[in-house]
């Protein structure tokens, strides 16, 4: 149910698992996988940052063959951060966005979990581009 | 004359019977009030000597760094290890960090290095709030790190952990969980 996914409690499963009680980060290496809420996401390794009284999550990065996959929507990149406040997930190092049939790329896509929406940014080396089939299943939805 | 005679003798041997028989009651009696009930617990064959409310204190350059407490501890001479019940380890933390105090049904303690098995139930608390539970812990006194390969479940405000094996450097407290990792972290602490 998309709309309040950051609300749900953040569930992880990896290989191995560094904390420090102190500086309140956990580094969770070796086939992770993040899920929260109808949102998955597979990387190699996952910093979670949390601070304050209740130890709020603050910030999720994450680091090698990035994937998310949210109901027909599917991004991919070589690292992402990911800020459950706001909500949004902001991949770089190839990253892209499919959408049913529908593909868009550029140098950083930032991905909104909680809208079926995202923003792509261009750079130097990288337009933006996008492969957006009429008529297909997903018309009038944005990758 | 001769019957009465014969009486005159039975008599006398009853008589000397009787005084012997008194003689033997008083001394008996004598020897139980001497010896006393013995009412210490005779101890089982492998343990030397038995303490009752142990507590041990490790310093560093006068710094207390750990404490262990048992509700008894059985001592081997010859294995050198102090066999505890009911234990409890103070794990002080330098720099703010607070106090570990961990709790297991029993303990071994191995005098030559330090180290300790925390075996049953075993509990971690932290002054922080998080704490960790483990059917057993080994404290490795050389690193003051406490390991297990044994299933833990970690949990503090807004989180819990699970893994299979543990390293948990009690100086620093960060810690390591080596294999099949989950956790759950909830938005809001609830």
């Amino acid at each position: 149910a998309q709309g309040s996914n950051n609300k749900e409690p953040l569930k992880i499963k990896s290989d191995t698992l560094n904390t420090d009680n102190e500086k309140k980060t956990a580094i969770f290496e070796g086939k992770v996988v993040a899920r929260q809420g109808d949102m998955t996401l597979y990387t190699d390794r996952l910093v979670v940052s949390y601070n304050g009284p209740n130890n709020e999550v603050s910030q999720v990065e994450a680091f090698g063959n990035v994937r998310i996959v949210q109901e027909e929507r599917q991004a991919t990149g070589a690292h992402g951060v990911y800020d459950p406040k706001l909500a949004r997930i902001i991949l770089d190092g190839n990253p892209k966005v499919v959408s049913g049939e529908d593909v868009v790329t550029g140098r950083i896509i930032t991905y909104y979990v909680n809208e079926q929406k995202s923003v792509v940014t261009s750079g130097p080396k990288e337009r933006v581009e996008a492969v957006i089939h009429p008529g297909g299943k997903n018309v009038g939805a944005k990758p | 004359m001769h019957n009465f005679n014969n009486f005159k003798r039975f008599l006398g041997i009853l008589a000397v019977v009787a005084s012997l028989l008194v003689i033997a009651t008083i001394v008996f009696r004598m020897q139980q009030e001497v010896a006393p009930k013995l009412s210490v617990r005779k101890l089982p064959l492998q343990v030397d000597v038995s303490l009752q409310n142990f507590h041990y204190t490790e310093t560093k350059q006068g710094i207390k760094r750990w404490e262990l407490s048992a509700e008894r501890a059985d001592y081997n001479k010859q294995a050198d290890i102090s066999y505890l019940s009911r234990v409890r380890m103070v794990v002080h933390g330098a720099g703010g960090l607070g106090e570990l105090v961990i709790t297991a049904d029993r303990g071994e303690y191995r005098n030559g290095t330090r180290d300790i098995a925390l075996v049953g139930n075993v509990q971690g608390k932290s002054s922080k709030g998080y704490g960790f539970s483990a059917p057993r812990v080994n404290y490795v006194a050389a690193r003051s790190m406490l390991q297990t390969s044994e299933r833990v479940r970690l949990t503090d405000i807004g989180s819990e952990l699970e893994g299979t094996g543990m390293e948990y450097y009690t100086q620093t407290r960060k810690f390591r969980l080596l294999k099949d990792v989950s956790a759950v972290y909830r938005q809001g602490g609830k």
